[in-house]
């Protein structure tokens, strides 16, 4: 949360702020920090619903982890890559 | 010698009904999180590309603001209750993990409060 927070941060604290950590995020190694962000929140949700999942004592035979584990990876680097597609589709950036 | 009753020893070591706050409240704020990561993306997705009186504006609408708040304490009181967990479980020595639970706590504390300010400040401030 420390990056969102911090652009709130600059957002709050006026014009010259909010382009100065537009433009931080905006570098390539920006973007790929946000890339990262948002492929460890993905994959971090999913991850978890699956343990929500086994909390209520289903799937946890050996062919549902195994069918969970490849699910979960393999759905956070698809909506993840969805995500980024929309953004650039989105921002032309 | 012992002059303690066998109740005496037991009292205090096993179930007091308390101990399952922090799992429950993981469990609570990990689904409302769900609804929220949605919300979050969906607005970073929106804000790609807005200048600052088109961020501000949208920040500062009724149906935002307090959303991006909720934001702000659900998650970071999420992550603050997950790091406490892992420093509980895996940091051995005794001053390093006080040390780095009052750590957490307070930059928890640190982190939501600035997000929230930042977000009514945006809403209001000038």
């Amino acid at each position: 949360m420390v990056i969102p927070i911090a652009w709130l941060l600059a957002a709050a604290s006026g014009p010259e702020w909010f382009d100065f950590v537009n433009s931080l995020l905006g570098t390539f190694l920006g973007r790929l920090v946000l890339f990262g962000y948002s492929w460890g929140l993905i994959h971090h949700m999913l991850g978890r619903v699956r343990h929500l999942i086994w909390d209520t004592g289903r799937g946890l035979d050996l062919v549902s982890i195994e069918v969970f584990a490849r699910a979960t990876i393999i759905g956070s680097a698809a909506v993840t890559a969805a995500l980024w597609l929309a953004a650039y589709a989105l921002g032309g950036l | 010698m012992k002059l303690r009753t066998p109740l005496g020893n037991a009292r205090g070591l096993g179930s007091a009904h308390e101990g399952t706050e922090l799992f429950w409240m993981q469990r609570l704020t990990s689904i409302a999180s769900i609804p929220l990561t949605f919300f979050l993306v969906g607005s970073c997705l929106y804000l790609i590309g807005a200048d600052y009186e088109a961020a501000r504006a949208f920040i500062s609408s009724v149906f935002v603001a307090p959303a991006l708040i909720l934001v702000v304490i659900v998650f970071v009181w999420h992550i603050c209750i997950g790091m406490e967990e892992i420093l509980i479980d895996y940091v051995h020595s005794p001053a390093l993990k006080f040390a780095s639970l009052i750590f957490n706590t307070l930059f928890s504390a640190f982190l939501a409060l600035t997000g929230v300010y930042a977000i009514l400040k945006l809403s209001f401030g000038t």
